[in-house]
């Protein structure tokens, strides 16, 4: 009978659907990532889909390697036949167009992975996603449960799936999560170990039943390790958030704006640590050219700036483009634009980097046709389209804002500003700062001037990417205390500020004007993203201040919010590109040295718990044998040798049966031995019969345990000695006597012959005329 | 340890040692006694003398004519003890096995005749061909070793061993024995057909004479008897203990046997696998011992189920495909 046969044996229907409910229970964790439940069904299809095919296939005696195959092939039929039915054959059978379709599906579900945050609307593309990743896990799940018949680590996918809201999750997943996969894990041990006791009742059942809780311990101590593991390693979340451009943390309950999110962090930071990796050129004849916009963060809820609702998410506002945009454009100065000829080179999201503000957008190359634009805000956004390899034609106001201009502005009338309204739960330390630094400013111009030259001169701030982003309604309490942060916390703390003394603020996420490359052609790279605020003058609108201090980079004051003092600091300030990577300040992105916690060391981590889960056989073989071959008296040292030979034997793949005597054992193990090698195996089989069979098996000696050490040692060389090294290192990383312990013994027993009545070694004269003649009892 | 405690060891050891050889030589004569005899059938014979030590009753189970009743004139032969032979028909009834009470005329009492059981060793030749009350009689004095008889009790002598033959059931005019009376035989072993060499010998030695009349006595029963007290004092370690019901119990779960082995046959096991080792010349009992004895010793209480018969799995294979799947403590 074959290996995979006796696997087959055991593959029950049973075991299939407890695989397939732990998944399903798993799979309950994606729930956070998603706003609504459509996803839910599709996904419980595949999940059954795949365990049925399980079934149903070993059910019919396909061999086993096959099962996976078949399964995956249901796995593509089924998401075809969601997805892509109409283009193919029969509904049900991909054809080349279908492919296209499941293609560019999938293509879009990972931007829209990548661009929104948690929790996201289930798009088509996303729910392909989550159908065809919940499908795999269920695939791996059911291989590895039934057909290969190794729970323990079928709880590694249940564990992708548990870590995948884990990694998006800012916040951290919802105390929920972690039982869910840890349950349905348990309930495939407890299938497995229930299968065991079943097939093995009775007396053997106490060997069961040690089995069982051995299992149960070291389930136990696994979950233990995981979940510390796990603890230290997402305490406090972190993953970057783009759109958290306060720097004061964000929440996947309060994320519902369309932010600038990454949540695959890891492509996208590879590709912003190489810090000079361009993401967008443009050409334009003005001298100081406007910072580009990308994003713009009205809504303060205490702990997190958002986008507005409703923009962009809707999909349906703003103006179309290419065209004519804001009111500017038709009234005055269109003279007075300036031309920005923009060429996104490398960026995924779904916004156009804008100057503003905007007069017109033209002469957009290769665009599809959702390009919208919010006039209000001057955001351009698309649907689903990412802005790399887009060119476009701005037109752009130069507005020519004067300090004078500014400085007679009122404050702005009556308190229905949405950008001015402030959560109940912030620090009145905030206003009372804001007030005590402005107090000799008599205009509200005055006072964002004074606020500005606070951050970046006055209020001994610091600037380092290396602070935690935070989290929390007092952050920027904190970060005014404690004076150390990078643009968004300096953005979104001036905007606060501003608010306290009735200014409309909000925060503006996008790029510096980056650095000229040659003529009139500027370079931005990812350095030069950045985060900054914007107040409101009446008769003015808004205006940029830059609160930001720092040296060498591509921050720019305004001409117009200049004071003779507020040139920035250059004292103790980290050049470009040395510690702080501060080229890309604006907190795009997570910060390499930061407090969040980088996805490589999550890996790293990762790949530890796995090492460690895949060296506990190793450790407790190890231990074992030190237990066995070190005890005090020597009874207890022979039986352990003999116990250890016998692993040995089974880690190597040597004959060895539960179900023999030390005798047969002995025997079958010592044929093909060199002459002292088998002399020790029979010296051990003597030692072994004496301490478990005979009345009194003599006083232990030191020397005596020593002895069968030796044998022991000259045994375990001459066993190794037999296979080959791969079989060697394999038996010692991974031995299979600690994998059999934890199943049942019972299974690799093979019926041999029983022993021979008169083969004895104390057997004289007649006995031994007789020697090799087996009872016949019929 | 000093070195009076050293020398009462070192006595104790060496007396054990005395009776352990002692019974290696009689038994080694016996059975060397017995092959003359019986040609080709040495694992028979070294069975019988397990059960004779082990103080068991032996069924041989086998076809006619292939040595059943010789194998049991033989052994009686050899020992130097009384042996009866009772033939089972239809018609023999229980007072014939057992013994009745005449009355005396002259003394005007009763007067007890003992019946065919009183010997050492008593040959129950076709045992399945008696009545089933026949048959019952017979198989309480082997459980008792005694006989009771108008409320008297009258002991049998000792040692006492009944080797039962039986056809195979099949076979008209028999009575199968029922599965709780088979349970009381320490073992059914078969002698099977000679093979041709051992069949020639046995036509030879036949030739001119019966070779039973050259059999001398080789030991007697005392001696006997004594060596099946040393039996009782073979060490059997507690994982031996644990690994004979972990196979009988094992057969009470195994699907192919309708009806598993007995308790009783535990203590069976255990006592033969006893005597094996006192036939080996050693002082304890190696789960070897039991292994080597359980097709005989259990073969012939478990009942096969359906599915068995359908598939024509004999009791032995069963019972082997058991042991070889049941971990040795």
């Amino acid at each position: 009978m074959s290996g995979w046969q006796l696997v087959r044996e055991r593959a029950r229907t049973s075991d299939t659907a407890v695989g397939a409910l732990a998944v399903l229970l798993s799979a309950l964790c994606l729930i956070p990532l998603f706003k609504n439940l459509t996803w839910l069904a599709p996904t419980m299809i595949m999940i059954a889909v795949i365990a049925l095919i399980g079934a149903v296939t070993r059910g019919l005696g396909m061999p086993i390697p096959f099962v996976p195959l078949a399964q995956a092939l249901g796995l593509l039929l089924t998401v075809t036949t969601m997805y892509a039915a109409p283009q193919a054959w029969a509904r049900i059978v991909p054809t080349t167009p279908a492919w296209d379709v499941l293609r560019g599906l999938l293509k879009q579900g990972l931007q829209d992975a990548q661009t929104f945050a948690a929790p996201v609307t289930p798009y088509p593309g996303l729910i392909l996603l989550a159908v065809g990743g919940v499908g795999l896990v269920a695939l791996a799940t059911d291989t590895l449960f039934v057909s290969v018949r190794a729970p323990v680590l079928a709880g590694l996918p249940l564990l992708a799936l548990y870590l995948s809201p884990a990694l998006m999750l800012a916040a951290g997943t919802p105390w929920w999560a972690f039982p869910l996969p840890a349950v349905g894990w348990l309930l495939i041990l407890a299938a497995d170990q229930r299968d065991q006791v079943r097939r093995w009742g009775g007396p053997a059942a106490t060997t069961s039943l040690s089995g069982l809780s051995a299992r149960a311990r070291r389930t136990g101590a696994v979950v233990i390790v995981a979940a510390g593991l796990l603890a230290i390693m997402l305490p406090g979340r972190a993953v970057p958030v783009w759109h958290s451009a306060t720097g004061v943390g964000s929440g996947p309950s309060e994320a519902g704006g369309p932010v600038i999110l990454d949540p695959l962090v890891s492509m996208r930071r590879d590709l912003l640590q190489a810090s000079d990796t361009e993401v967008l050129s443009y050409r334009t004849t003005a001298t100081e050219p406007s910072y580009l916009r990308i994003s713009v963060l009205e809504d303060f809820d205490g702990t997190t700036w958002q986008a507005r609702t409703g923009l962009g998410t809707g999909r349906d506002g703003g103006v179309p483009l290419p065209g004519p945009v804001g009111d500017v454009a038709a009234s005055d100065a269109a003279d007075a634009a300036v031309f920005y000829d923009i060429t996104v080179t490398n960026l995924a999201n779904t916004y156009l980097p804008m100057p503003f503000p905007v007069a017109s957008v033209d002469d957009l190359s290769g665009l599809g046709t959702d390009w919208r634009m919010d006039p209000d805000t001057g955001i351009a956004f698309s649907q689903q389209t990412p802005a790399k390899g887009v060119s476009y034609r701005v037109a752009a106001l130069d507005a020519g804002i004067e300090s004078g201009q500014l400085r007679d502005a009122p404050a702005p009338a009556g308190g229905l500003w949405p950008q001015l309204s402030l959560p109940g739960g912030i620090s009145p330390e905030i206003g009372s700062v804001a007030a005590q630094v402005t107090a000799t400013a008599r205009s509200p111009y005055e006072k964002a001037v004074a606020l500005q030259r606070w951050f970046t001169n006055d209020g001994g701030f610091t600037y380092s990417t290396s602070v935690r982003s935070g989290a929390g309604a007092d952050y920027i309490a904190e970060f005014l205390t404690d004076r150390i942060g990078y643009c968004e916390q300096f953005a979104g703390a001036m905007a606060t500020m501003a608010r306290t003394l009735g200014i409309p603020s909000r925060v503006v996420v996008g790029f510096t004007q980056g650095a000229r490359d040659a003529g009139d052609t500027w370079r931005v790279t990812v350095r030069d993203a950045h985060a900054w605020p914007e107040l409101w003058f009446d008769g003015v609108g808004w205006v940029r201040f830059e609160p930001t201090p720092r040296s060498g980079g591509t921050v720019l004051t305004p001409t117009y919010a200049r004071t003779s003092g507020s040139e920035p600091t250059t004292s103790g300030e980290p050049s470009r590109g040395v510690l702080d990577t501060e080229g890309f300040d604006a907190g795009v992105t997570d910060q390499p040295t930061g407090p969040t916690l980088p996805v490589g060391a999550i890996a790293v981590a990762l790949a530890a718990l796995g090492l460690i889960l895949l060296a506990i056989p190793m450790v407790r073989r190890l231990t074992r044998r030190h237990r066995r071959l070190h005890a005090h008296d020597s009874a207890t040292v022979a039986a352990g040798a003999w116990e250890e030979i016998g692993d040995l034997a089974i880690d190597l793949g040597q004959p060895w049966s539960m179900a023999s005597t030390p005798r047969q054992a002995a025997e079958r193990l010592s044929r093909g031995m060199n002459e002292p090698a088998a002399a020790a195996v029979r010296r051990l089989r003597r030692e072994v019969e004496q301490v478990r069979y005979a009345a009194s098996h003599g006083t232990g000696s030191a020397e005596r345990s020593g002895a069968i050490r030796t044998d022991v040692r000259m045994v375990a060389r001459e066993l190794r000695a037999r296979v080959r090294w791969q079989t060697r290192v394999a038996a010692y990383c991974w031995p299979s006597s600690e994998r059999r312990r934890q199943r049942s013994s019972i299974r690799s027993m093979k019926p041999g012959a029983l022993a021979e009545p008169w083969d004895d070694d104390g057997v004289s004269g007649v006995a031994a005329s007789a020697a090799g003649l087996a009872p016949k009892a019929e | 340890m000093t070195t009076a405690q050293g020398a009462e060891a070192t006595a104790a050891g060496s007396s054990r040692s005395a009776s352990l050889d002692e019974a290696r030589v009689v038994v080694a004569d016996i059975a060397a006694s017995m092959e003359r005899v019986i040609s080709g059938k040495p694992d028979a014979i070294r069975l019988a003398l397990v059960t004779l030590l082990a103080e068991g009753h032996l069924l041989i189970q086998d076809v006619p004519g292939v040595g059943k009743t010789l194998l049991a004139k033989a052994l009686a032969r050899s020992i130097d003890c009384t042996m009866h032979r009772i033939q089972f028909t239809p018609d023999l009834l229980p007072g014939d096995v057992t013994g009745v009470s005449v009355f005396d005329q002259r003394t005007s009492t009763f007067e007890f005749r003992p019946g065919a059981v009183f010997a050492s060793i008593v040959l129950g030749d076709e045992i399945n061909r008696a009545s089933p009350k026949t048959q019952s009689a017979m198989l309480e004095a082997m459980e008792e070793r005694q006989v009771t008889v108008d409320g008297r009790t009258y002991p049998l002598p000792q040692p006492f061993m009944v080797i039962a033959t039986q056809n195979p059931v099949e076979m008209e005019g028999t009575y199968p024995l029922p599965e709780a009376q088979r349970d009381r035989f320490l073992m059914q072993v078969s002698l099977g057909y000679p093979d041709r060499a051992a069949e020639v010998a046995m036509l030879d030695s036949h030739e001119n004479h019966d070779p039973l009349d050259d059999l001398l006595p080789v030991t007697d029963a005392p001696t006997l008897r004594r060596l099946q007290l040393a039996t009782r004092s073979i060490h059997a370690s507690e994982n031996v203990k644990r690994y004979i019901v972990d196979i009988v119990s094992a057969t009470r779960r195994e699907p192919l046997l309708r009806l598993g082995a007995s308790p009783r046959s535990s203590v069976h096991l255990l006592q033969a696998a006893k005597a094996l080792s006192l036939l080996k010349g050693r002082d304890h009992v190696l789960p070897d011992d039991v292994q080597s004895l359980v097709p005989a010793v259990l073969a012939h209480r478990v009942l096969l189920s359906t599915e068995a018969h359908l598939d024509r799995r004999s009791a032995t294979a069963v019972v082997t495909d058991v042991v070889a799947r049941v971990p040795v403590s």
